[in-house]
């Protein structure tokens, strides 16, 4: 009979001489190589090991758990409220004679905030957050009456008593140690390229330095808008507009010039509170807008409305109406790692 | 007698002539060991190298996550008004590849608003150092925290951020 691994008689076959010689010796490096190559799984196991560790340590971060969402949760929080209150300030108008003049703008935010926290509420709560805004009881501190200064029908920047005269004083001053946002004009045109340029000065009322910002037309053809950004009289920065021969919208804290995002606005830095003032305003024509706070801390007005004009109301201005300059609301966001309750001061496009 | 065993042979065409089965046995045990040897210690240097590396790398990671939350906490810290509450809890490993670590955050200038957060191992032998600069708030307050869950918070009777276990 043949077996598998015998030969005829069953036995298996005699080994080599070679083979006997290198058997006992290859099983032995085998086991040495066996130990070496487990020894070394083992090591590179750990390594790699905490290797992924680490990158799964430092891809676990997230906005939400580093708390960037509750910075996007307060930005956002910012923007509708902002929003909010430029909307309200465009659909209220003064009533006169209540006792509370801005009562009607108080009334109108605090009934619009619980509709715009129920959504704010929602929004985040199916990211496991809780953020909630309330609008504060306390009447001092919720609210920062203002009014909006304008000059809506096209005319000179000189100041206005003087207007028709024959030589107008091209220095008006605005409005009074106080704040500014939502600064906007627009300019017809430059009456002279050959006189000085008109400047709106921001004077800071602790320190006496002054920004302005010069607007002019270049005399030279085919002309364009310029506006200069200038500290205590020094050009700081400049941009060019369109042509002259277009009007120019410029619109202060949006840093905006003809439309174009303009650099040098974003140089202006005054520091709140400032006078503001129009110095050759007799040598444009044009419109502005710009919303001013009351800075009365004494709490609400009297009876009536400005001009109770003095320099702590800060209006020495013809046209104006009642708005809302700021809102403080309180703002609450708390997730699985942050817990986070301020109050936030929303005055949207301050200068 | 004529054999197939050590020292046996019929000619001089065998090669283990005067070689015995011990003398190999032992020269193969010996030659064996001294390359397992050389291959364990080896291998252990470059596993403690690797793990030296991994150590200073998760140290790192630990260390610009909490930056990057201190410097959260700064960015939520800047409103007009103080902030009622603020506090972030991040959690970190307890361990770093089997060692066990600490953060110590140390101010540049007395009263400055520049710190340094130093994350190292307990044995002292891995350390990183993260620099820091705040803005909003008046600085961080120096401390030495160990690892595990680390919380920054504003404390706002000083007006600054400190770092501590939750």
């Amino acid at each position: 009979m043949v077996t598998p691994d015998g030969d005829r008689s069953g036995r298996r076959p005699r080994a080599r001489t070679d083979d006997r010689i290198a058997g006992p010796s290859r099983g032995q490096l085998l086991l040495a190589g066996a130990f070496v190559l487990a020894v070394g799984i083992i090591g590179l196991t750990f390594v790699l090991n905490t290797s992924v560790q680490t990158n799964t340590l430092a891809e676990s971060e997230t906005g939400i758990a580093r708390g960037g969402d509750a910075l996007a949760a307060r930005q956002a929080v910012r923007a509708d409220i902002g929003d909010f209150l430029t909307a309200l300030n465009r659909a209220y108008d003064e009533d006169g004679g209540a006792t509370d003049p801005w009562h009607e703008y108080r009334d109108a935010f605090r009934a619009g905030v619980p509709p715009l926290a129920r959504g704010v509420r929602d929004h985040h709560a199916t990211g496991g957050r809780l953020v909630n805004v309330t609008a504060p009881s306390a009447l001092a501190t919720a609210f920062e009456d203002g009014f909006r200064v304008k000059q809506e029908t096209t005319d000179s920047f000189a100041k206005p008593a003087t207007r028709t005269a024959v030589d107008p004083v091209g220095q008006w001053r605005v409005v009074r140690d106080s704040r500014v946002r939502n600064a906007t004009f627009r300019f017809e045109r430059e009456v002279s390229t050959s006189d000085p340029a008109f400047r709106v000065v921001f004077e800071e009322s602790a320190s006496g330095d002054e920004w302005a910002i010069e607007v002019f037309e270049q005399p030279t053809t085919p002309g364009n808008w310029r506006l200069e950004v200038q500290f205590e009289g020094s050009t700081v920065d400049s941009c060019t507009g369109p042509p002259r021969s277009n009007a120019v919208r410029l619109d202060v804290d949006d840093a905006r010039f003809g439309g174009d995002y303009c650099p040098a606005l974003s140089r202006l830095d005054p520091e709140p509170t400032y006078t503001v003032e129009f110095r050759n305003g007799d040598n444009v024509r044009g419109q502005f807008w710009m919303l001013v706070d009351r800075q009365r801390p004494d709490g609400p007005p009297s009876s009536g409305l400005p001009p109770a004009v003095g320099p702590q109301v800060g209006i020495d201005s013809t046209e104006y109406e009642r708005a809302l300059y700021g809102v403080q609301v309180a703002f609450r966001y708390h997730s699985s790692t942050v817990d986070y309750e301020t109050d936030l001061v929303i005055a949207p496009g301050e200068i | 007698m004529i054999g197939d065993g050590p020292g046996g042979g019929n000619g001089s065409g065998r090669d283990d002539r005067g070689v015995s089965s011990a003398v190999t046995y032992s020269f193969i045990v010996v030659i064996t060991l001294a390359l397992t040897g050389g291959l364990v210690v080896g291998t252990d240097a470059l596993i403690q190298d690797q793990r030296q590396q991994v150590v200073t790398d998760q140290l790192d990671v630990v260390g610009q996550r909490l930056v990057a939350t201190v410097e959260t906490a700064d960015r939520l810290s800047a409103t007009a008004n103080a902030p009622d509450s603020l506090a972030v809890t991040r959690e970190f490993p307890d361990r770093v590849a089997g060692s066990a670590y600490r953060v110590r955050v140390v101010n540049e200038n007395p009263g400055g608003t520049e710190s340094t957060v130093y994350v190292e191992t307990v044995d002292g032998e891995v350390s990183i150092a993260v620099r820091v600069s705040v803005d909003s708030a008046n600085g961080i307050e120096e401390s030495t925290v160990t690892s595990g869950a680390i919380r920054v918070r504003y404390e706002s009777s000083n007006g600054k951020l400190v770092v501590d276990g939750a």
